[in-house]
């Protein structure tokens, strides 16, 4: 078995990166309109039971990850083909993030590049921190959540005079189903992802850490999100908001104190592209493992870089421009992934639980 | 060990030698930097003209100079002309340092989207740029006129003028996305600067304010308007106010100047039976700037009495131009609708925004205006004279 061990530190800033990643970049829970930061805010409450499911689930089967687990508790049969389906669908969201951060680079700053060129940039160095090990990826996302932190503050500091607060106004324009909407948009994306997390945290140092992580990690995470999110609708107003593909951008783009700071927009995609590539390595991570749990292999560095190929070659063909990725982003999304992201955890906890109470009861002789 | 290292240095060299700068490098001289770009629309050939401003640097005996050049490119849309600049220019253009764009009144007439379009549109233009409506015949005069010194690049000199808003009051700078968030928004109408050629010399001048209803130039705001403008949408933040008292001969004053320090106008929304009728609250302070006449303003009982006149003056001059907005243009720059949208959402909603044209010539607006003079600079009387 892995002897890999990662601090609650570098646990927590995994998850926020992962929760930053790509939503900082694109837009969230824009059925709300100018409510969205209350969605997002509302998202985050209704998260939180989720969390809590996957953190118990973590938490009654210490040092084993989703795989290992959904093994233990289906079954070899059943379990291997869930197994098959969170790598997929770990597979699938790799593959999304990287072509978001392929079209966002060279929407905003490289118009002549190809988009295959930052896409292979960013799955090859996926590939070697994977390869690398959870450890050192935890590790590095520490060192750039701190390097993180200022950008959004900074950002935000420097917006306030061109902030218009009629934009919000009047709360709830929209009305309750919109924010409800809206919700279920955030919750989707980006929180419900972080279920992709539970399949690589074999690692962490002791049972009731990961109640810890995920909750943390999802405040630490998720207000600041709410916060750029009102911030942008403040600057923007929600109608350009929606319009525009990559908002957090075009707003970093409006700072202009006096002469001398200007163009601080690449602080914010160097927030983002660090986020992003949590988020790449950590999908990455989880499929190879899902994979080397299916076929029984000893280790899952040995399926890395076939997967990582793999991903690159997918993302750049799985849609053919950036109005398809959004429509697909905005339509279907939600509804497929709340099936791994809610159902299936759902599922799998309470079976888990039955199993562990059924156990518990005809002695502890089998357990651990 | 020694091996290891060895390699590190090789793959270091190398990557100093390939992985500088990005995909597609272009060297500084390979390109023109514009500063400012004026849009014109020829009827008879139905086609954009696009004057570009780039710079062009000039190395004196001592010193390099830096001054602008223009080029002229047609197309038939805009972004044909850009790319046709290439013909004129020989290289390519570079957009983002550019910081002006002058529409011609005509293009505006006729609805200003297509030049708003490209603005968003292309990654390398930024959204920031500024918006100029020329009040001369064509856009392209005001930017091969000659330039306000220092600075010998007319771009960067509207540049400058539009970023001093603060102390003349005359005109309100509006950036691109600006615009066009208004444009999008249900509750605001854009407006954006004018700028037109002086009088006593040909170096241009920026005042005015134009109205739009949609996306289509419908009239104008003198710069006294704008004032006006600014004080009823609580953008006010400096000046200098000339009042208009020849009319009252009975006061013993002769002229009046203010200089205006502080502004905050409250807008407020109240509903008198069925009938909605907006309050605006005006509370400004400012210095006398300018006063000749027989009265002593140190005396409490006089400056009161002065400011009841500056009251009212402002009060009569406010309402006259919400009238003139409101039968004359039927154009709510004064974003009204957001005060409604805001105060009362359900009616809103369900009733007042399908039929806006019809309230709004109905709106009823009340305003009060309370002026302070907080000095009168240096002088405490006015010169008197005793022959």
């Amino acid at each position: 078995m892995n002897k890999e061990i990662i601090s609650n530190k570098s646990a927590i800033s995994l998850i926020v990166l992962f929760i930053f990643g790509s939503s900082l970049i694109l837009p969230t829970a824009t059925d709300a309109g100018s409510d969205l930061w209350i969605s997002i805010l509302l998202a985050i409450v209704f998260t939180i039971p989720i969390f809590l499911i996957y953190s118990r689930i973590l938490s009654l089967y210490p040092n084993k990850d989703l795989f290992d687990i959904l093994i233990i508790v289906f079954g070899k049969w059943i379990g291997k083909f869930l197994c098959l389906l969170f790598s997929w669908f770990a597979f699938h969201l790799g593959v999304l993030v990287l072509r978001n951060f392929g079209s966002f680079i060279i929407t905003v700053s490289f118009p002549e590049t190809p988009m295959i060129v930052p896409m292979i940039f960013l799955g090859l160095l996926g590939v070697w921190v994977v390869k690398e090990g959870i450890e050192v990826l935890g590790r590095w996302s520490w060192i750039f959540f701190i390097f993180n932190a200022p950008a959004p503050t900074l950002v935000t500091l420097l917006l306030i005079p061109k902030m218009d607060f009629n934009n919000i106004l009047p709360l709830f324009y929209n009305g309750s189903k919109a924010i409800l909407k809206g919700t279920f948009s955030a919750f989707s994306f980006p929180f419900g992802e972080v279920v992709i997390l539970t399949m690589i945290f074999f690692c962490l140092s002791n049972r009731k850490s990961s109640y810890k992580v995920f909750l943390s990690g999802l405040f630490i995470g998720g207000i600041p999100l709410a916060g750029i999110s009102l911030v942008e609708i403040l600057v923007l107003g929600p109608d350009l908001y929606k319009a525009s593909y990559f908002p957090n951008h075009s707003v970093a783009t409006k700072i202009g104190l006096g002469d001398f700071l200007q163009r601080l927009e690449i602080l914010v995609l160097i927030a983002a592209v660090t986020g992003g590539f949590v988020k790449i390595s950590v999908c990455l991570m989880a499929c190879s493992n899902g994979i080397a749990k299916v076929f029984n292999l000893k280790d899952y560095r040995s399926v890395i870089f076939p997967m990582g190929l793999l991903m690159i070659n997918f993302s750049y063909l799985i849609y053919d421009n950036v109005m398809e990725q959004i429509a697909w982003a905005d339509e279907i999304w939600p509804y497929y992934a709340f099936l791994f992201q809610a159902i299936l955890p759902i599922i799998v906890f309470i079976i888990a639980e039955i199993r562990k109470s059924s156990k518990i009861k005809s002695g502890r002789n089998s357990d651990e | 060990m020694k091996y290891k290292v060895t390699f590190l240095i090789l793959i270091i060299s190398f990557s100093f030698n390939f992985l500088t700068g990005c995909w597609n490098y272009r060297e500084i001289n390979d390109f023109r930097i514009v500063t400012g770009v004026a849009i014109d629309y020829d009827k008879t050939n139905k086609e954009y003209i696009l004057t570009v401003e780039v710079i062009k640097t000039i190395a004196d005996e001592n010193e390099e100079k830096m001054t602008g050049e223009t080029f002229v490119s047609n197309g038939a849309t805009i972004f044909d002309a850009i790319r046709n600049t290439i013909t004129e220019s020989g290289k390519r253009l570079y957009w983002s340092n550019a910081t002006v764009v002058i529409v011609s009144e005509e293009i505006a007439k006729r609805g200003i989207v297509p030049v708003l379009d490209m603005i968003s549109r292309d990654p390398e233009m930024r959204s920031e740029l500024l918006l100029l409506i020329s009040k001369e015949d064509t856009a392209r005069e005001i930017l091969t006129s000659k330039s306000i010194a220092p600075q010998r690049v007319v771009s960067y000199s509207l540049e400058t003028t539009l970023e001093n808003e603060e102390s003349s009051s005359n005109f309100h700078r509006v950036a691109a996305w600006m615009f066009i968030k208004d444009l999008y928004s249900e509750v605001n109408s854009p407006t954006c600067p004018g700028v037109k050629l002086g009088i006593y010399d040909e170096t241009q001048t920026i005042e005015g304010t134009t109205v739009f209803k949609g996306d289509k130039l419908v009239g104008w705001l003198d710069k006294n308007e704008t004032k006006y403008f600014l004080w009823i949408t609580n953008k006010l933040k400096g000046g200098v106010y000339n009042l208009d008292i020849s009319h009252k001969e009975n006061l013993n004053i002769k002229e009046l100047n203010l200089e205006i320090f502080h502004n905050k106008t409250k807008q407020k929304l109240k509903l008198k039976d069925e009938n909605i009728v907006i309050y605006l609250d005006i509370n400004t302070s400012g210095n006398i700037g300018e006063f000749s006449g027989n009265i002593d303003i140190s005396d409490p009982d006089e400056k009161s009495k002065i400011e009841n006149i500056i009251e009212k003056q402002i009060q009569r001059d406010i309402e006259l131009l919400i009238k003139k907005l409101q039968l004359g243009y039927q154009s709510d720059i004064l974003g009204f609708r957001s005060i409604v949208k805001k105060e009362i959402p359900d009616m809103w909603k369900s009733e007042i925004k399908e039929n806006w044209e019809k309230y709004y010539s109905e709106l009823e607006v009340n305003v009060t205006v309370d002026f302070k003079i907080r000095g009168s600079s240096n002088s405490s009387k006015p010169i008197i004279i005793r022959d």
